[in-house]
């Protein structure tokens, strides 16, 4: 240590001129110690907000790939990704989605439909038919109406056991090769 | 009981009061480490007072047995954090500053300032553990023990650290002040 000292003393010379001057300017100009500096202040939150879109877009990215991950696990590979819940069975038993589609149904009466492709239209009716009897068959309106949401996943459950979708999906494979 | 209800929070106006003045004594010595971390004034007085807003903010809650070592530990955590955050402004001081000091003219002061510029650059160059060391002793000015009880090491680590970060700031110096003669 001390065979450093000489020598270091031209070091902590330059360094106590460093600091001199910089304490000059420090004590020229006002300093508040209670308060944040604006500009980091402004930097902190910029930063923040920057990164928020980042952490998202990671998260979404992050969910997408455990919810991809997780059905080729459980189907074991992406051919029966077709199988996905149609709409109006997952919603089955939604009391304000049967109301929707009341008013849908109301606003259509008024309203011309416009030409279907027959094909298109076998396969709609063949999935709101096989809707309608899940519905029927799960008898679901009245839990739902009552917010019972453990009942709604029992039927939910229930509907996936009884491979319900997979007959909407059949019925579609079929029409499809017939057309091809 | 209730003189001592009614006392209490005077008591506790009058110990934030002391404490805070107690802290505002270091405010130049905080601001000559954060000087040391950061490289350049500018960042250095908002490093400082960065600094200070959380020292206030958390001495009640802390109450440090030793306020200087306690708010150096915070300076030097928050100038990590600010290296972190972003790279550092770059140039040192301007040639304004350097005027000010002892009424010393820009030409004068330009081969100090380069000298300056290259123990700022060796000291940049350091490992983290000895630039913690060398700034807190250098710039902070604080004793071995006080920069023992901020890093939570031993003196005799600390008279080691410092012996090598002077040791390697030394040799860098001398190879550049070398090189420029030459």
């Amino acid at each position: 240590m001390k065979d450093n000292r000489e020598p270091w003393d031209e070091i902590a010379a330059l360094i106590a001129l460093e600091k001199k001057a910089a304490l000059v300017d420090f004590h020229r100009r006002e300093f508040l110690p209670g308060a944040l500096p604006l500009r980091l202040a402004a930097t902190g939150s910029g930063s923040r907000l920057q990164l928020r879109p980042a952490i998202a877009a990671l998260a979404a990215s992050l969910l997408l790939a455990a919810g991809l991950a997780s059905f080729w696990l459980l189907n074991g590979g992406w051919g029966s990704i077709a199988a996905a819940p149609a709409l109006s069975e997952l919603f089955a038993d939604s009391y304000l989605y049967s109301l929707a589609g009341s008013t849908e149904a109301a606003a259509s009466a008024t309203v011309p439909a416009p030409a279907a492709n027959p094909n298109f239209t076998a396969w709609a009716e063949a999935g709101l038919g096989r809707a309608a009897a899940a519905a029927e068959a799960v008898d679901s309106l009245a839990p739902v109406e009552r917010g019972d949401p453990a009942e709604v996943r029992r039927k939910l459950s229930r509907l996936i056991r009884e491979n319900a979708l997979e007959h909407l999906l059949k019925q579609f494979r079929e029409i499809h090769n017939k057309e091809a | 009981m209730a003189i001592e209800e009614t006392m209490a929070p005077q008591l506790v106006l009058v110990r934030e009061r002391d404490g805070r003045q107690e802290l505002l004594a270091n405010r130049d010595r905080v601001y000559c480490l954060c000087l040391g971390f950061a490289g350049n004034a500018a960042d250095a007085r908002d490093l400082a007072q960065e600094t200070f807003a959380k020292a206030l903010a958390h001495y009640e809650a802390d109450r440090p047995a030793n306020p200087q070592a306690w708010i150096m530990r915070i300076a030097r955590n928050t100038c990590l954090d600010m290296a972190r955050r972003k790279k550092s402004r770059g140039p040192l001081h301007p040639v304004s500053e350097w005027n000010a000091v002892d009424g010393r003219t820009p030409e004068s002061e330009a081969g100090r300032e380069e000298e300056i510029a290259i123990v700022r650059r060796a000291i940049d160059g350091l490992p983290g553990r000895l630039r913690d060391v060398l700034v807190m002793r250098e710039y902070g000015e604080l004793s071995y023990q006080e920069i023992a009880l901020a890093l939570e090491i031993s003196s005799g680590t600390v008279m080691s650290r410092l012996n090598r970060a002077r040791r390697f700031v030394l040799k860098f110096y001398r190879e550049e002040h070398h090189e420029r003669q030459s």
